[in-house]
């Protein structure tokens, strides 16, 4: 997934989100809290990237993919993930 | 700063007071009495209301509510019985507060996670019955689930709790003293994230394999030639056959499918 410049597509994003959430899962466990949010970060951020190019992505057009409905669900997963960050920046750390 | 002297009631126990408040009548002697049964337990409202603050309820509200539950848990504890007033005054609290919860809200809303998670459960376990012809031990289950034991336990322990609230109801009207539930394993958490932090990053992938699935169906499912695909969109069949290629090959490295070792 390219976040910051150039093209991004569905399937990059997804792919690389899906793997970024389960590496935060691992650290979260591993009682590292910040790498964990940092991992929640980048990929909200790298959805904000994408919705802002969605239109252009030939996968969507090519999959016959709703694009507003595809943005509503990746708002509802950035959402989700935006109140983990905060849930977890205001959870008490364990002792 | 001096300590506020002890009063005549301070050497009796929950118990005790609870006695004296029986033969007490209704007078000036009871209402002490009630107050400093109060008193006592305000930390144990404070700390069962707490439990409750996702219903989006004021806690100051929810402790009021937990308040009603002490009081009739001191009018209605059975002293013959030898459980703790504090054990029985838990139930009545923490059922009076989900009352006053469930009475706010005209219908119970269950997090969209919850109820993701407890589809995935009830799939593991039928899977489960199917392969082996009986039910799963809780390890096999959680491990399925990709949980931890604690945290199923939790999860299946809320899933009791939506139902049985009605029974609740009648149980607590029909018996005073009531045995209480298991619930100290209900807001059993991840030592480094939250149950339903964990709980949301889970729904994030599942939508988000969803979503890989919808495109995948489209892509491959629309009969379609490429040229007519390319036509369609403007682009040419070249550029059609790379995004196919990528997305064959990420279906390759797909994480939810990952080839066996």
């Amino acid at each position: 997934m390219r976040e910051a410049s150039g093209t991004v597509d569905l399937l990059s994003l997804i792919g690389s989100a899906i793997e970024q959430l389960q590496q935060c899962i691992n650290l979260f466990e591993g009682e590292d809290r910040s790498g964990g949010v940092q991992h929640l970060t980048t990929v909200i951020r790298s959805i904000g990237t994408y919705l802002e190019q969605l239109d252009a992505d030939p996968i969507v057009q090519l999959a016959g993919v709703d694009p507003a409905s595809l943005a509503d669900s990746l708002h509802h997963v950035q959402s989700d993930l935006s109140s983990v960050v905060q849930q977890v920046e205001h959870h008490p750390t364990p002792s | 700063m001096s300590c506020p002297k002890p009063g005549p009631l301070a050497p009796l126990n929950n118990e005790e007071l609870i006695e004296r408040l029986r033969s007490a009548g209704a007078g000036e002697e009871a209402i002490e009495l009630q107050n400093e049964i109060v008193q006592r337990n305000i930390g144990l409202v404070k700390s069962i209301a707490v439990k409750f603050i996702s219903s989006g309820e004021p806690l100051d509200d929810l402790i009021q509510a937990g308040y009603i539950g002490l009081l009739n848990a001191a009018a209605n504890f059975d002293l013959a019985r030898k459980t703790r007033f504090s054990t029985y005054a838990s139930y009545l609290i923490q059922g009076e507060i989900r009352h006053f919860v469930r009475d706010k809200h005209t219908t119970i809303r269950i997090p969209q996670w919850v109820q993701m998670m407890n589809r995935r459960v009830k799939e593991a376990e039928e899977i489960f019955f199917q392969q082996h012809g009986r039910p799963p031990l809780l390890s096999e289950l959680a491990a399925s689930v990709d949980l931890t034991e604690a945290q199923l336990t939790a999860l299946l322990r809320g899933r009791e709790s939506m139902t049985y609230v009605s029974i609740d109801q009648d149980r607590r009207s029909s018996d005073p003293n009531p045995a209480p539930p298991q619930t100290e394993h209900l807001l059993v958490e991840s030592d480094a994230l939250p149950f339903d932090a964990r709980m949301k990053i889970l729904l994030a992938i599942e939508e988000l394999t969803e979503i890989q699935r919808t495109v995948i169906r489209g892509l491959f499912y629309q009969g379609m030639s490429q040229s007519e695909v390319g036509e369609e969109l403007g682009i040419s069949q070249r550029q059609v056959s790379r995004v196919k290629q990528r997305v064959l090959d990420d279906l390759r490295g797909s994480l939810f499918d990952p080839p066996e070792s």
